[in-house]
């Protein structure tokens, strides 16, 4: 009894550890978005701020057009999401389950953008986008950011897919389905914990990218939040607690887009395990 | 299982129609502007033009931008221009821009970054427009050499003046500590060891920004060779010269006393600033240019400079205007590909000086590069009074590191400086350096 | 149409759009990449072909070897910390004893959820040599163990590859912990699962049937470790020196810092064989065969 209390302890102990270890940048950033530089960098990096500056705030709606660039990441991010989704659902079912020769040889292609640093191919990107007409537009971004997802969704939506039984497509053929409708109907619906995982980790990279925006995007209303932060970074220093006052209010969708959808997947998955057990 | 089907219908149907809703409104917008454009062409009202210019506008500077616009409006009505917000990125932007053919129309260029677009064909030559407008008489003796490329032509019509590298002390750390203010290397050897020995950073150095690290190198050199690194890009001499194992071998012996904090590698500006300001840390290098901002964080009058406290006491005479710093050309440059070439030319180059005068009314920038005499709107400060006076005795000049021509040079130089004021021994130091010169010299 | 000529039709509407859109946005530039390695050129002017003299710098380069070692040690940092952990965690969450699972399981998150931006300018803070909270901790406990740990030669790797561990342990979490959900509980039925056999039975039952998500999870932390850029660039710029280069850091230098496009494209095309290799081992060492329960 002693020693399984003792365990008890132990275990809710190292696991109040990770939370404290989890939110702390939560508040960090949170402090952080009250101060000024020199408490930011020199006098009072970690604490609570001595002065609360809510001017940081009114800052980041005054100085900084932040509707706007909400706006923009909203579309970029969405859209991506989205494309990214349709496109990786469709092709890793028909690698998982369809039978044809080169399902193997392609599904191993698919794969190659996950080690592939989007560094490496900004220019020939670039060039890219200009000729197919995608500069000055959402779409110069959301393009690339779904090309690069697609390895990372595709390889997720497969596991989930090999994991159904296959008398699933053999019933529904009987019934007289359409591949289509097996599908839409059948299949989609079975991967949802899947779906709503790759929802979250494909929004919060578009949400929070910046190299590749960087460099597509040159027209100010097109602009995504992390490139708007750049208004406040110049050769004679950066206002960090207004950043900081950006970089709270950006990260409030992130965290409910995740709480929204990792209800999703623990509901799907329950009902998953149910069923199988 | 139903419910969970419609559910899943549902959230796909919803994306597919954001995400459509999001394509569509992205390509009206990019139909709007072609026949915008469209519009252009019709002669119902004053043709407008439209140039996008990418520059640093935001900050301090934003307000010299708007107001040299606004002036701008006046002499070239026809013009409209866009302003893209350069990003500190060691001009990685709008080398992408180059490469990908979509330089903007005007873009703001240092004489690194000109160098490297001349030799792929990219900038528009401005000789005709400088002469037309009759630019160069409206320089000041000193700002004229800016003008012209080391080829005779002209890129970039200049939008600052030469500003020196500096070290700025806090004067109350030095006073209250009793340190003297070094004047020779000795004595600031003498300084570094006796703040360090206080628990006071001597010189906070911003070395995530690897020029700084190069900036105080060539600082340690000019000391014993007004060439500086300058010369090295030059293609003369090596880092075997007597000038530049001085200069290191005084910067190795000033790392082992303390310089530097551990941390200069992850420093950014605002934080060195921070850690100055509040009194952590007795000196900052830097361009002259902020001695602005950082005199207003400190407190007028509190705040001095140092040009070059890495002499030898005997050579302080002839060798204390030997300034490192400066000798970038840069300006506002124009792309070749631009649609409207002599517009965007012209208004280059007309801008450049429009800038420099809003520079000294708005910020109060005491290194003006007219002809013109201008003031500021709040005059100047101490330290810019200071500054202005010194200017006059400068002798000679290197560069700061995007200055450099080569940028092979400019990359090894910022790396391997890094590791001389990380702790790397003065033979290994030298010995990498003249390795790599000779194959960045190829 | 017969039904098998509609397979086909419904097979080519499934695949060829994203096959399309994927070797057009992605294949076709790292090919481009592949060859500009043989190239001689400054991403602006003509290029010229110069055989394999690209990658003979590339063995000669000090960068390389530093990057090389970097790459790896990044990588062994993410696997060791996010899978060995997030199997921990993952398994503590899914014991039905355990009260608040669902918070627990959120909150080790949110790390995930910020931008890396913002953890890369927290860690720098807590690795601060004055007065950073590594240091701190180390005086409080009676330690003289002050160090400079973004800029020694031998901790600086370490410590930017365990921020990036660390703010992105809640994505391996998450899919061990889906998979550890889908396994059968009939399974556990057998070994009751208490105290201090609770870890074994998870040793002998479960770790074996996550194979398909460790082999996912592998190739996640190998690829994402060789290929780390973004914590460098916001910590120490690759600094001081080179000490925290990676092939990444290596191809942005070369391609924007000093004009070598050719040269950066042969450590950008060692890179993905590199990775590429790796992918193929884990596939090879990891079981293969597809569980039934």
């Amino acid at each position: 009894m002693l020693k399984r209390t003792a365990n008890r302890i132990s275990a809710y102990g190292s696991l109040l550890f990770f939370v404290l270890i989890s939110l702390y940048p939560l508040v960090w950033l949170l402090f952080y978005s009250f101060k000024n530089n020199e408490e930011i960098f020199s006098t009072n990096v970690f604490g609570v701020p001595r002065v609360w500056r809510f001017e940081n705030y009114v800052n980041a709606f005054d100085v900084f057009d932040l509707v706007l660039y909400f706006k923009n990441s909203f579309i970029v991010s969405i859209g991506t999401v989205a494309i990214t989704i349709i496109l990786s659902l469709m092709f890793s079912y028909a690698a998982a389950r369809m039978k044809w020769r080169y399902a193997e040889s392609a599904r191993i292609y698919m794969t190659a953008g996950m080690f592939i640093p989007m560094q490496i191919i900004l220019i020939p990107l670039l060039v890219l986008s200009r000729d197919l007409h995608l500069q000055d537009s959402y779409l110069a971004v959301i393009v690339p950011y779904v090309a690069f997802q697609l390895s990372f969704s595709t390889i997720i939506f497969y596991a989930f897919f090999r994991s159904l039984p296959f008398e699933i497509e053999e019933s529904a053929a009987i019934d007289g389905a359409s591949v289509y409708k097996t599908f839409f109907q059948i299949m989609v619906p079975l991967v949802k914990p899947a779906i709503a995982s790759v929802c979250i980790f494909v929004f919060l990279f578009a949400w929070n990218e910046f190299l590749v925006a960087l460099v597509m995007i040159s027209d100010n209303m097109l602009k995504t939040l992390p490139l708007g932060l750049l208004y406040f970074q110049t050769q004679f220093g950066s206002d960090w607690g207004t950043m900081g006052a950006v970089m709270v209010i950006s990260t409030i969708p992130t965290i409910l887009i995740y709480l929204l959808f990792s209800e999703q997947i623990e509901k799907a998955l329950t009902v998953s395990s149910a069923v199988k057990g | 299982m139903k419910k969970m089907k419609t559910h899943a219908m549902a959230l796909i149907l919803l994306s597919v129609m954001v995400a459509l809703s999001g394509c569509g409104s992205s390509n009206k917008g990019a139909d709007k502007e072609v026949s915008g454009n469209n519009v252009e062409k019709k002669p119902e009202t004053v043709e407008t033009i439209k140039l996008k210019f990418y520059a640093q506008y935001s900050g301090q500077e934003k307000a010299a931008y708007d107001a040299a616009k606004e002036a701008m409006k006046k002499v070239m009505p026809e013009v409209e221009v866009e302003f893209e917000v350069a990003a500190q990125d060691d001009e990685q932007k709008i080398k992408t821009y180059a490469a990908a053919g979509t330089l903007p129309d005007i873009f703001f260029a240092s004489s690194g970054l000109i160098e490297t677009l001349k030799n792929s064909d990219n900038l528009l030559v401005l000789d005709d427009v400088v002469k037309a407008n009759d630019i160069e008489s409206k320089l000041n003796e000193t700002s004229k050499a800016m003008l012209w490329n080391k080829d005779g032509h002209s890129y970039s019509v200049p939008n600052v003046g030469q500003w020196a590298a500096v070290i700025f002390f806090n004067k109350e750390i030095f006073e209250d500590n009793n340190i003297k203010v070094p004047a020779n290397y000795t004595e600031l050897l003498e300084a570094v060891t006796a703040l360090k020995a206080k628990e006071i950073t001597p010189l906070t150095l911003f070395a995530k920004e690897k020029w700084t690290g190069v900036q105080l190198l060539d600082m340690a050199i000019v000391g014993s060779d007004p060439g500086g690194l300058k010369k090295l890009d030059n293609g003369e001499g090596t880092f075997s010269d007597e000038a530049y194992i001085q200069g290191a071998s005084k910067l190795e012996e000033l790392v082992k006393a303390g310089l530097l904090s551990k941390n200069a590698f992850n420093t950014t500006y605002d934080d060195a600033v921070a850690q100055f300001t509040s009194g952590k840390a007795a000196m900052l290098l830097n361009g002259a240019w902020s001695m602005g901002a950082l005199e207003e964080g400190l407190g007028e009058g509190k705040m001095g400079m140092l040009y070059t406290p890495f002499t030898d006491a005997d050579k302080v005479d002839s060798a204390q205007w030997n300034i490192s710093g400066g000798g970038f050309n840069q300006g506002f440059a124009v792309s070749k590909n631009s649609k409207y070439p002599e517009v965007a030319a012209k208004y280059a180059a007309l801008i450049s000086l429009e800038f420099n005068k809003q520079r000294v009314i708005q910020i109060g920038d005491p290194n003006s590069i007219l002809v013109e005499e201008v003031q500021p709107t709040v005059g100047f400060t101490p330290i810019q009074q200071q500054y202005a006076k010194d200017a006059v005795n400068f002798k000679s000049m290197t560069t700061f590191a995007w200055g450099f021509e080569n940028a092979k040079f400019k990359t090894v130089i910022e790396d391997n400086s890094q590791k001389l004021l990380a702790g790397q021994k003065l033979d290994d130091f030298i010995q990498d350096m003249n390795k790599e010169l000779e194959r960045v010299r190829n | 149409m017969t039904s098998k000529q509609k397979y086909r039709v419904a097979l080519l509407v499934f695949t060829v759009p994203t096959l399309l859109f994927f070797s057009i946005m992605v294949v076709y530039p790292i090919l481009q990449t592949f060859q500009k390695s043989f190239f001689d050129w400054d991403g602006l002017t003509p290029a010229t072909f110069n055989g394999l003299d690209n990658f003979i710098r590339l063995f000669q380069d000090d960068d390389f070897w530093v990057s090389l070692k970097n790459g790896l040690i990044f990588a062994f940092v993410l696997v060791v910390y996010q899978l060995g952990l997030g199997t921990v965690l993952a398994i503590a969450l899914s014991n039905k004893n355990i009260f608040g699972r669902k918070f627990f399981k959120t909150t080790y998150f949110i790390p995930v959820v910020l931008s890396s931006v913002v953890v890369s300018q927290l860690f720098i803070a807590i690795y601060n040599t004055d007065g950073g909270l590594v240091n701190s901790l180390f005086t409080l406990f009676g330690f003289n163990y002050q160090q400079a740990w973004l800029s020694g030669e031998h901790s600086s790797i370490w410590a930017i590859a365990f921020t990036n561990a660390w703010q992105n342990l809640g994505v391996h979490l998450v899919l061990i912990y889906a998979a550890i959900k889908s396994i059968p509980e009939h399974l556990y039925e057998a070994a009751t699962i208490d105290g201090a056999t609770f870890w074994r039975s998870h040793w002998k039952i479960t770790i074996p049937l996550l194979g398909e998500t460790y082999k996912f999870c592998l190739i996640m932390a190998i690829t994402g470790g060789l290929n780390a850029f973004q914590n460098m660039f916001v910590m120490t710029n690759g600094g001081p020196g080179n000490i925290s280069y990676t092939f990444t850091f290596m191809m942005y230098k070369a391609a924007f810092r000093s004009g070598e496009y050719g040269y950066g494209s042969a450590a950008a095309a060692f890179l993905v064989i590199e990775c590429l290799l790796f992918t193929i081992l884990i596939n090879k060492i990891v079981a293969r065969e597809k569980i039934s329960y």
